[in-house]
């Protein structure tokens, strides 16, 4: 398949999965926010910090109000991880290869759009906010099952699945981390009384709590921790995802021509090591599924986490260059430089309409 | 006219009030009279009332918010994309009448292909004088680095769409020919999916021809002029990209034809052949479906500045390992300097006469005619003969004394620029607007595919000035669109008494 395409369908799917962990986020925050006026201010600062984006939160918003927050992750257009900048991200994306896509897909992330656009016009004190991230949420579902029952199960469909899953197992590490933080400050230590309601919040804005729930019974920070970092089989763990990324790449490596012909060049071959990213991704999968919660706990949770984000962001520039920037695999071609900018690439396409 | 009545619950749509004016009218041969053809859906019509049709329209209407039918309007900063404006009252031609037009428009692309042929090869119509060399020679659209090419099957219109309008006679004529790259056929074929979809008891009792083969024969002709030596011809679009205005045509062609939709960044020259960059390398492209200009195909042949072509392509093409359409130059048949010579070209290459008409043409190229343009310019429809889209043109009758001075300047300027040809007044088909049907402007425009065979599809996009009174139908400047129905002249019955096989059912408890 086309490499514009392929990075096309991977961002397509990032982005979608990015607003629907947004919107997760956003719903379990106003629940644990109903009921505790007094803590209101104190609720908000740590889910913008979630996403990365407090920087340019504190340099344009007053205060974290409620509506302040709410109006940063769900719909300001400069945070480009709000809602709106995901979702319009992935519309882009997605309409620029439709012809490769199905239909019903975007059919559906169209409407997905229409829906964030209508909303994000409304009085952000009018808003059913709840309902709204339900809505995202379940916009996020009806495509991403829509893509497994009309897919062809070729290498598009797991270049979509890529991204869905490296997208999911860096904000399953991101809510782990940040609630980490939060809930277990150094100073208490770890198997003291805990916030019953705020874990199981943590649980829940990972669909976790009921399966939790089944496999452990009672919530402790280090059995949280387990499950959702390292549980091999919970969807939204990170190394469940990992695992699920992993699969993908496979997948897109042996569905390659370019194997078939280094097999049929040389049998003995390795054809994981044409691909770099298929290395590093196993290194990675493979560091996870020989730790386990407690030493993680005990050598610095926020330390490990961290390393992980930066292991799943150098994955993500391998794939960058392994699979979509062309010219940096198939060097000996040259390609014309073409300095043009955006810009004026923008007027030229802009040609005859006859 | 016929307004709503909220009084009046059980009011229905009262088409003996549908006035017509000083025109033909697609529909009604007067006022509450159907023509033959027609009545069936006139009939349909009737039974409805008003606010079912209104419904219908607002269906349509989120049907195409839902699924992303828009196009692009340039000079817009913000939100260029629209949605695809569409009318639910279909537009009807009879069987007769399009066996006319088919036949009309297989004469004139045979013929304008022949045209090209000629002019890049041996020029015998210049030689014997038909159509005069200085108008190719000068044409924008001519490219000399065309010249002895022979491409496969000799095909370069591969597709065409003309526009075909008629005047307040009921004549029929070609208004225009696109050849280089005709868009609107997505139209089409979303218009009648469209109206499947949200208005199906309005196909009641009626035969109407397909157009859902198109994207098949589309592909097949695309496939049938790859290089002769290539068994499974890969065949791709080529895009400028999503600004572009007819981008969702692109994307949604590629879709229907399963073929890849590409960037001219997404191809390279590699050993003679054009390649695409894949995921797991380089992959031979065979035919290219070109939806950009001549000028932008290739910046080491054409404009060097472009940077939506490809690096050498010409070179590829000119040694026939790869095909493009349409052909690179075949600009030059659709330059509207060369169009007043059209019926003079059917009979040169086929010795036939115009099946359908030219519209009378005073080409600015010829010193009396340009003569009789400026004293006129108030009488007139001005045309550029290298633009498209409706950008440019000056409609005589409507234009302020400062436009008619400015074109008029441009015609001294540079007369071969610039045709002119009576203000046509369009037939008209009752539209919905503001929730009553009111006579509209259109116009058509079918497409035809020319590979081995060539085949015009049945029906085309009927464009309709929404505006009352206007006679530009261009999506770009207002206009909206219509599904068109071509009556099939027999009705096909599937056969009665075959043998259905059951299905399997759990047995009785």
């Amino acid at each position: 398949m086309l490499s514009r395409v392929a990075e096309s369908i991977y961002w397509m799917n990032r982005y979608i999965e990015r607003a629907e962990n947004v919107a997760r986020l956003i719903d379990v925050n106003i629940n644990l926010t109903l009921g505790e006026q007094d803590l209101l201010g104190k609720q908000w600062m740590p889910l913008v910090r979630t996403t990365g984006d407090h920087g340019a939160f504190e340099s344009r918003y007053s205060a974290p109000t409620p509506n302040n927050a709410l109006n940063f992750l769900l719909f300001d257009e400069e945070n480009r991880n709000s809602i709106i900048s995901c979702v319009k991200a992935a519309r882009e994306n997605a309409r620029q290869i439709r012809q490769a896509i199905p239909i019903i897909v975007w059919e559906q992330l169209n409407r997905f759009y229409h829906l964030v656009l209508e909303t994000s016009t409304q009085d952000i004190e009018s808003i059913d906010t709840q309902d709204f991230c339900e809505r995202v949420r379940l916009a996020s579902h009806l495509i991403s099952g829509a893509e497994d029952a009309t897919s062809l199960k070729d290498q598009a469909w797991y270049f979509g699945r890529l991204g869905r899953m490296l997208e999911r197992a860096d904000y399953t590490s991101r809510i782990v981390d940040i609630q980490y933080f939060i809930l277990l400050p150094e100073n208490v230590p770890v198997g003291s009384t805990l916030d019953a309601v705020r874990w199981s919040a943590l649980l829940r804005s990972a669909n976790g709590l009921m399966l939790y729930r089944r496999k452990y019974g009672n919530l402790e920070p280090v059995t949280v921790a387990e499950f959702l970092l390292l549980d091999p089989l919970f969807s939204r763990s990170t190394l469940r995802c990992i695992a699920e990324a992993e699969d993908a790449l496979f997948h897109i490596v042996n569905d390659s021509h370019d194997v078939a012909k280094r097999i049929a060049d040389d049998p003995m071959a390795n054809v994981n090591e044409l691909w770099k990213a298929v290395l590093d991704m196993a290194k990675l999968s493979e560091s996870m599924r020989n730790t386990d919660a407690r030493s993680i706990l005990n050598s610095g949770i926020h330390e490990y986490i961290d390393r992980i984000q930066t292991e799943l962001n150098q994955i993500g520039i391998t794939i960058q260059d392994d699979f979509f920037t062309w010219n940096k695999r198939w060097s000996t071609i040259q390609t014309s430089d073409h300095s043009t900018t955006g810009a004026a690439k923008k007027q030229e396409q802009r040609q005859r309409a006859d | 006219m016929f307004i709503i009545d909220s009084q009046n619950a059980t009011f229905q749509v009262k088409l003996t009030d549908y006035s017509i004016a000083d025109c033909y009218d697609e529909l009604f041969q007067s006022a509450g009279e159907a023509r033959n053809s027609c009545s069936p859906l006139v009939e349909h019509l009737r039974a409805l009332d008003v606010g079912e049709l209104t419904q219908y329209q607002q269906a349509a209407d989120l049907f195409l918010r839902n699924s992303g039918i828009t196009f692009n309007v340039y000079g817009h900063a913000d939100g260029t994309e629209r949605v695809w404006p569409f009318d639910v009252v279909p537009r009807i031609i009879g069987a007769t009448e399009w066996s006319i037009i088919e036949s009309g428009l297989k004469q004139r692309i045979d013929a304008l292909n022949c045209f090209v042929q000629d002019v890049y090869n041996d020029a015998r119509i210049l030689a014997e004088g038909v159509v005069p060399e200085h108008l190719i020679f000068s044409s924008k659209s001519y490219r000399e680095q065309c010249r002895g090419l022979q491409p496969p099957h000799s095909t370069w219109c591969h597709i065409t769409g003309s526009d075909v309008v008629r005047d307040a006679n009921g004549d029929l004529y070609v208004l225009e020919d696109n050849l280089r790259c005709p868009s609107g056929v997505s139209y089409v074929l979303t218009n009648r999916d469209l109206m499947k979809r949200v208005f199906t008891t309005i196909f009641r009792g009626i035969s109407i021809a397909p157009v859902e083969e198109y994207p098949d024969n589309l592909l097949r002709t695309l496939t049938e002029c790859a290089p002769a030596a290539v068994e499974n011809p890969t065949v791709v679009l080529l895009t400028p990209g999503v600004f572009n205005a007819a981008y969702f045509e692109h994307t949604y062609l590629a879709q229907q034809m399963g073929i890849e939709l590409v960037e001219g960044s997404d191809l390279v020259v590699d050993g003679g052949y054009v390649c695409m960059k894949t995921t797991s390398g380089l992959r031979r492209v065979d035919v290219i479906y070109r939806r950009i200009d001549d000028d932008f195909l290739d910046p080491k042949c054409f404009r060097s500045d472009s940077a939506l072509g490809v690096d050498h392509l010409m070179d590829v093409y000119r040694a026939g390992n790869v095909n493009i359409a349409n052909a690179p130059g075949v600009g030059i048949a659709d330059d509207k300097a060369i169009y007043p010579y059209v019926p003079d070209i059917i009979r040169f290459y086929l010795g036939e006469e115009a099946i359908i008409k030219n519209v009378p043409t005073f080409s600015c190229a010829v010193d009396k005619e340009k003569d009789h343009v400026l004293s006129n310019l108030s009488n007139l429809v001005v045309k550029p003969t290298n633009e498209s889209g409706g950008y440019g043109i000056l409609m005589g009758p409507m234009s302020t004394q400062q436009q008619r001075d400015e074109c008029a300047a441009s015609i001294h300027q540079n007369p071969r620029e610039w045709i002119a040809q009576p203000m046509l007044n369009l037939s008209t088909a009752p539209t919905l607007v503001n929730g009553s049907l009111q006579p509209r402007h259109v116009d058509l425009r079918p497409f035809i595919l020319r590979g081995k065979d060539t085949y015009v599809m049945k029906g085309g996009l009927t464009r309709v000035a929404l505006v009352e009174g206007s006679m530009i139908v261009n999506s770009s400047q207002g206009g909206g669109s219509k599904d068109t129905w071509v009556l099939a002249d027999h009705d096909c019955v599937p056969q009665a008494g075959v043998q259905q096989a059951t299905f399997p059912e759990a047995p009785p408890c």
